[in-house]
């Protein structure tokens, strides 16, 4: 009787193990969460085997510095597996484990409210720079892996992985992912062995394959559609049949016929699933852009300011009409003889070619900058080159009361425009939609100002057709867009779509020290010290805010200083490897010193992709007159203003 | 006697809240400034924070501002829950109504204000 317990209790046991095993074992590579936790502790081993390589390294030995290129190497395609996941759930710790520059000032998140800080990176990329130093210190090679290996432990806290067990956040990853593949990736921004992104980018491509199996199992309720899939089965095989090479893969095609119609599709699948977000990294985009072209795609300034909520299609022509009228009104201005158009010019793209930099207020000297365009202002996060303004109703109040540009004060425009019976009445009839304000207010004249001059802003350019509707463009176009994204380094600045300093997931300005000279001449450093007048600090000396290409073709002169006059010598000035390149001393430039070597026709090429991204905007004419004023000394106004 | 007690517990906890509740009203804000405040400085807040009060009436009332027991009460929140801008997605209807395309940082500021200095309603 005993016995026959003993073996009913044996074989109990035996039962619960096998089904626990069979447990565990349905739970591989076919379950999306286990191949989340899968692949996180396999690229963790790898880091760790990586960590121990270096400690046992001589390091005085090329041979087995070599044998520690190879594992980071090794690591880097580890990482590929679960990159998808790791920027998009924690992109801070994401930094620390393949970051691509040493020290970066940047906000925790977003920039426009919170001040930046110094933020020493650390991981697989910079491991890979160090070891070219003349002199290797093992201690600093080993922070650089330590500091990711703990990195990486932050994907495996609840707070993250909690994510992993809705659909919500793949949706979320896979929108990244793309904007990522389109804008990145293919660029050699983040991989210093330009011969390893391709083969990085193949990888990554079938790591993600796998992924999406794995999650369409897990998740059929909300899976990828068909569609889908086997559009990204066919970019597989287009990447995978294209070469190595990244100077000759073909960036143009990889992004309009796959990777943008991939987001389209994801982007649909994000409403039909009623997707939502939990994540800072979404605080930008738009879940409505239809296309990674989309104007809309993420959103960065609201040019309506204070009328933010109005949809009335009459008030809204109305503030148009008076921002119109206000932007051409030298009333705004101190002596009442300067207005906006005075140096954004809205014949010339709302700047003023004709001059390096505009007229001071005394009208002798000249301003230090170059007068920006201000068509594509409303996607900048930041303002002015130095980002020191977060929205455009405060720049527009900067540029009204600074003594050396327009000369007034806030109190005195408001006083002289209000006297102006016609503004009066015109501005009194609008308070209705702003309640919480009793009377009109500056930021009721310059939300008209900025909602006025951003109409211009919603263009697109034969290149955006191109991508948008897969319309063909001309040969030499997708050329030299290829060459911007591979040879010539462009796209690792001029981020894919917008082509200024933004980058998905387009929450975040970069800043640059290119050492843009004095003088063409190259005598000395522009005095400018950019982004540090506002955020002291040594990284940011002669630091500014990346431009936008777009329109670039008619807003000359170049440069924060207008010291260039047309592109061909911009794109000499980058091909020279800067301010360094060409003998000046800039410590802490962040553009390489390195000749691009770029053909003239190559440089032709450039010029030609640049021109396709001139939007077809239609401009206005001025208005015929200006409000009368009970002032006698103001009837004298001139539309625009005199100088 | 154990069951009579929490009866009696129950009983007094819900007149209580009957009373406190009637005693709510929300037709006049009023606004609690630490006795520091300079009274010019407090004016200045008092100004700021009314116009809070109608960017709350317009943006977030609607869901909000809540019927109890047959008044309506705009809740406390501390500026801690305000959270500034992580409140854009604090759930879905956030991301839609306070997205920064319709109430602007500086917006959210005012309605932050309001609810720091609002009267708090009585527990």
């Amino acid at each position: 009787m005993k016995k026959y317990i003993l073996s009913l209790v044996l074989l109990g046991t035996l039962f619960v193990s096998i089904s626990f095993i069979s447990k565990t074992g349905s739970n591989d590579s076919s379950d999306y969460q286990s191949l989340y936790f899968n692949r996180v502790q396999e690229f963790k081993q790898k880091q760790k085997a990586l960590f121990q390589l270096i400690d046992e390294s001589d390091l005085s030995n090329e041979m087995q510095i070599e044998k520690i290129r190879g594992a980071i190497q090794q690591t880097r395609v580890q990482l590929k597996g679960v990159d998808f996941w790791m920027r998009y759930l924690e992109p801070i710790s994401y930094k620390k484990i393949n970051g691509p520059l040493p020290v970066e000032w940047e906000t925790e998140v977003f920039e426009k409210h919170e001040a930046p800080y110094k933020r020493e990176a650390a991981g697989l990329t910079l491991t890979y720079l160090y070891l070219e130093e003349e002199q290797i210190d093992k201690t600093e090679l080993k922070r650089l892996i330590g500091e990711s290996v703990v990195a990486t432990n932050a994907y495996l806290a609840d707070s993250i992985t909690k994510h992993i067990r809705t659909y919500h956040h793949f949706y979320l990853c896979n929108r990244l992912y793309l904007l990522n593949l389109a804008a990145i990736y293919t660029t050699g921004f983040e991989c210093p062995d330009t011969e390893q992104v391709l083969p990085e980018l193949l990888r990554m491509l079938k790591d993600v394959d796998q992924l999406y199996a794995a999650y369409n199992k897990s998740f059929p309720e909300t899976a990828l559609n068909e569609e889908y899939l086997s559009l990204y089965k066919r970019t597989i095989e287009f990447v995978f049949n294209q070469s190595n090479d990244i100077n000759t893969f073909d960036h143009f095609t990889f992004i309009q016929q796959y990777i943008n119609p991939l987001y389209v599709l994801n982007q649909k699948m994000i409403l039909e699933y009623n997707v939502s977000s939990k994540s800072m990294v979404d605080y930008s985009l738009n879940k409505n852009s239809t296309s990674i072209f989309d104007k809309d795609l993420y959103f960065a300034q609201n040019p309506k300011g204070i009328f933010s909520r109005v949809s009335d299609t009459v008030a809204l022509k109305e503030i148009n009409d008076l921002g119109k009228l206000l932007f051409y009104d030298p009333i705004l201005s101190g002596n009442n003889l300067r207005s906006c158009a005075s140096c954004h010019l809205p014949t010339q793209y709302f700047t003023d070619t004709t001059v390096q930099t505009a007229l001071q207020f005394d009208r002798l000297n000249r301003l230090p900058r170059n007068t920006p365009s201000l068509i594509n202002v409303r996607l900048n996060h930041l303002l002015m080159l130095d980002g020191a303004h977060i929205t455009m109703q405060n720049q527009a109040k900067a540029v009204l009361i600074n003594p050396i540009e327009m000369g007034s004060t806030e109190i005195e425009a408001l006083r002289k425009v209000l006297n102006c019976k016609e503004y009066n009445t015109r501005f009194t009839k609008l308070l209705k939609y702003t309640p919480q304000e009793t009377q009109i207010t500056i930021d009721h004249l310059t939300s008209a100002l900025t909602a006025y001059y951003t109409k211009f802003s919603n263009s697109y350019a034969p290149f955006d057709e191109a991508m948008i509707q897969k319309k063909a463009i001309d040969p030499v176009v997708q050329e030299g867009f290829n060459l911007f994204m591979s040879k010539a380094q462009c796209a690792t600045c001029h981020f894919v779509p917008q082509f200024n300093g933004v980058k998905p997931p387009y929450v975040n300005s970069e800043f640059e020290v290119i050492g843009v000279p004095g003088d063409k001449q190259f005598a000395a450093l522009s005095a400018d010290k950019g982004r540090s007048t506002i955020y002291t600090s040594d990284e940011m000396h002669h630091a500014f805010r990346t431009g936008s290409i777009r329109n670039a073709t008619y807003t000359k002169p170049y440069m924060h200083n207008g010291v260039f006059n047309n592109l061909t010598e911009v794109i000499e000035f980058y091909n020279n490897g800067g301010g360094v390149g060409r003998g000046l001393t800039v410590p802490n430039q962040t553009l390489s010193s390195d000749s691009l070597h770029l053909t003239p026709l190559e440089i032709k090429k450039i010029v030609v992709f640049i021109e396709s991204l001139n939007e077809n905007i239609t401009f206005e004419k001025p208005p015929l007159q200006l409000p009368v004023s009970k002032d006698k000394m103001l009837l004298q106004r001139k539309v625009g203003g005199v100088y | 006697m154990y069951f009579r007690n929490i009866c009696i517990v129950i009983v007094v906890v819900f007149i209580s809240v009957l009373i406190v509740s009637s005693c709510v009203s929300q037709k006049k804000i009023e606004y609690v400034f630490p006795d520091a405040m300079a009274k010019p400085i407090q004016e200045e807040y008092y100004r700021l924070s009314e116009k809070g009060r109608v960017l709350y009436e317009i943006n977030c009332a609607s869901c909000h501002t809540k019927k109890v027991k047959g008044k309506m009460v705009i809740p406390d929140f501390t500026e801690e829950q305000m959270g500034a801008y992580s409140i854009r997605i604090a759930n879905e209807i956030h991301e839609d109504k306070v997205s920064e395309a319709r109430v602007s940082a500086e917006e959210l500021n005012l309605i932050t204000y309001f609810f720091t200095y609002k009267k708090k309603n009585k527990q």
